[in-house]
C-alpha cells in the first residue's frame, strides 16, 4: 500500500487518525492543564488533513477554502475557553454564534439571492452545529457526543462521495477519523474531557460542510436530514429494552453506535436512491 | 501655389488618411460557436492525457487585420458545461473538488494586450478568471486565414491559440500532482465580419 501524503485513504483516515491520537497523548499525559486541552489534537489533525486534502489558499474564494481557516479560529477560540474554563452561557453564546457567523461568512453575499430551499439548507447547517453544541455541552465527560459526531462524518462523507464531491467527502472522513483516534485514547477508559478545543472548530467545519454539501453538490438534501437525529441517539437510549440497562462508559459507546448505524445506514440507502448520478462507472 | 491648390492638396491628403484609417480600423467580427472550441488536457496519474472541453461559450471579437495589436477578444465559459466525454466525470470536475460550477457558474477570458511575432502569428495576453482569482495568461496564437468563405462569401477570420496554467493558481488544488497541475489550453476560433 501507497502510505504517502498524495494517498487519499492515508490523507482521510491514517493520518488524521493518528495525528490526533498522538497530540492528544501528548498534551494529554504531560500535565493536569495539558489534559484539559488534550482534545486540542483533533482540532490540529482536521486542520493538518483539510489543507492536505484542499491545499491552502490565501486569500480564500471559494466557501471549501475558507475551511481550513475557520477551523483555525475556532480552534484558538476553544483552545480560550478550556484554559479560561469558561461554560454555560458563555458556551451558549459561542454556540450560537459560531454558527451563525460561520454560515454568514461562507454564504452572506448569496443571502440575497437564496430561494427558500437555500434557507432550508443554511437552516439544516445551523441545525446540525446547534445540536452539537447542545450535546457536547451535556456531556464533556462522556463519549456520547464524540460518537455522534463520529457517526455525522461518516454519514456526510459517504453521503458527499455519492454526491460526486470526493474532496468535501474525503475532508469528512478525515473529520471523523481525527474524531476517532481522540476517542480511541478516552476508550475503554475515559481519559481527557471532550473540551471546546475540539468541540468549536469540528461543529463549525461540520455547519460549513453540511451547508457546501447542500449548495453546492448533488448531495441529497433529504439523506443529510434522515442522518441529523443521529445527535439524538444518546437521548433515545435509555427507551430501548436492553440497552437502557447498559451501565458501563465503555459498553455505552458500543451500544450508541449500535443505535447510531440506524440513522447513519437509513441515510446512506436514501443517498444511493435519490441522488442523481450518472450511472457510468469512474 | 495657390490658396486654392494647398487647399485642395491638403483635402485629397486627408481623405487619403481617413480611407487608410478606415481599412485598418478594428472590425466587429460574430463569433461562430460551431467552429469554435475552448480545450484543455490534463495528466492523469502520469498515464495518460485526459482530454475536455467546454459545450457551452459566447464571446465577442474585434479584429483588425492590418494591426492586430487593436484586436480584442473576450470569451466567457460556463464552468458546469465541462466535457470529458464521460457523464460521471464531467459531474465530478463541476463539484468543489475543481471546477466548483454551482459556486462560480463563469469563467472568462479577456484579452489585454496583443502582439505581433511573425506574419501570422502573435502573443495573445489576456486575464483569465477561474473560480474568483484573476491571473494574466500568455497564449501563441496563429491567424489561421483571414478572407471570404469559400462557400457564404463572406469576410472571416480563423485562429488557434494555445498555452498552459497552472490550475493551482486559481485555488483548484485538488489531487495535485496525482491529477496533474499543468493544464495545457487550446483555444479553436472563427469569426465572420458583422
Amino acid at each position: 500500500m501507497d502510505l504517502s501524503l498524495s494517498n487519499p485513504i492515508v490523507q482521510s483516515s491514517i493520518l488524521p487518525l493518528c495525528l490526533s491520537l498522538l497530540i492528544a497523548a501528548a498534551l494529554g499525559f504531560s500535565s493536569a492543564k495539558g489534559a484539559r486541552i488534550a482534545a486540542l489534537g483533533v482540532a490540529i489533525s482536521a486542520l493538518v488533513t483539510v489543507i492536505i486534502i484542499q491545499g491552502f489558499s490565501f486569500p480564500p474564494k471559494a466557501t471549501s477554502q475558507k475551511l481550513p481557516y475557520l477551523i483555525a479560529a475556532a480552534g484558538v477560540i476553544g483552545l480560550i475557553f478550556d484554559l479560561l474554563k469558561l461554560k454555560g452561557i458563555a458556551w451558549r453564546l459561542a454556540g450560537i454564534i459560531l454558527p451563525v457567523a460561520t454560515i454568514g461568512w461562507l454564504f452572506g453575499n448569496r443571502l440575497g439571492s437564496t430561494q427558500i430551499d437555500g434557507l432550508i439548507y443554511l437552516s439544516a447547517a445551523v441545525l446540525v452545529s446547534l445540536f452539537a453544541y447542545w450535546q457536547f455541552e451535556k456531556s464533556r465527560h462522556q463519549l456520547d457526543s464524540g460518537i455522534q459526531i463520529l457517526l455525522y462524518c461518516a454519514g456526510l462523507g459517504a453521503i458527499l462521495m455519492i454526491g460526486s464531491s470526493a474532496m468535501l467527502s474525503q475532508s469528512t472522513f478525515g473529520l471523523m477519523a481525527a474524531v476517532g483516534g481522540f476517542l480511541l485514547l478516552n476508550w475503554p477508559k475515559f481519559r481527557f474531557p471532550v473540551g471546546a478545543a475540539m468541540v468549536f472548530p469540528l461543529v463549525t467545519a461540520l455547519a460549513a460542510l453540511t451547508a457546501q454539501s447542500l449548495f453546492f453538490t448533488k448531495a441529497s438534501g433529504i439523506a443529510i436530514a434522515i442522518l441529523i437525529p443521529v445527535f439524538l441517539i444518546s437521548y433515545l437510549l435509555p427507551k430501548i429494552p436492553l440497552l437502557n440497562k447498559v451501565s458501563s462508559p465503555a459498553m455505552r459507546a458500543i451500544c450508541l453506535t449500535a443505535v447510531g448505524v440506524v440513522p447513519l445506514g437509513t441515510s446512506i440507502l436514501v443517498a444511493i436512491m435519490l441522488t442523481e448520478t450518472s450511472a457510468s462507472g469512474y | 501655389m495657390t490658396f486654392k491648390k494647398l487647399l485642395g492638396t491638403s483635402l485629397i491628403t486627408a481623405s487619403m488618411a481617413v480611407s487608410s484609417l478606415s481599412q485598418a480600423a478594428p472590425a466587429e467580427y460574430e463569433i461562430d460557436m460551431a467552429h469554435t472550441n475552448v480545450l484543455f488536457n490534463v495528466n492523469h496519474l502520469g498515464l495518460s492525457n485526459m482530454l475536455g472541453r467546454f459545450d457551452e461559450l459566447q464571446g465577442s471579437l474585434v479584429f483588425d487585420k492590418e494591426n492586430i495589436e487593436n484586436s480584442k477578444v473576450e470569451i466567457t465559459i460556463a464552468t458546469a458545461s465541462v466535457n470529458t466525454f464521460h457523464e460521471k466525470r464531467d459531474e465530478h470536475l463541476s463539484s468543489p473538488d475543481f471546477f466548483n460550477a454551482a459556486e462560480f457558474p463563469e469563467m472568462t477570458f479577456s484579452s489585454t494586450a496583443i502582439s505581433r511575432t511573425g506574419d501570422n502569428t502573435a502573443t495573445l495576453t489576456g486575464d483569465l478568471t477561474l473560480m474568483g482569482v484573476t491571473k494574466s495568461v500568455n497564449l501563441d496564437l496563429t491567424i489561421n486565414k483571414v478572407g471570404e468563405h469559400p462557400f457564404n462569401k463572406k469576410q472571416v477570420a480563423g485562429f488557434t491559440a494555445t498555452g498552459a496554467i497552472k490550475r493551482s493558481d486559481f485555488g483548484m488544488k485538488y489531487g495535485v500532482p496525482m491529477i496533474g497541475d499543468d493544464i495545457a489550453l487550446r483555444l479553436e476560433l472563427e469569426a465572420g465580419l458583422k
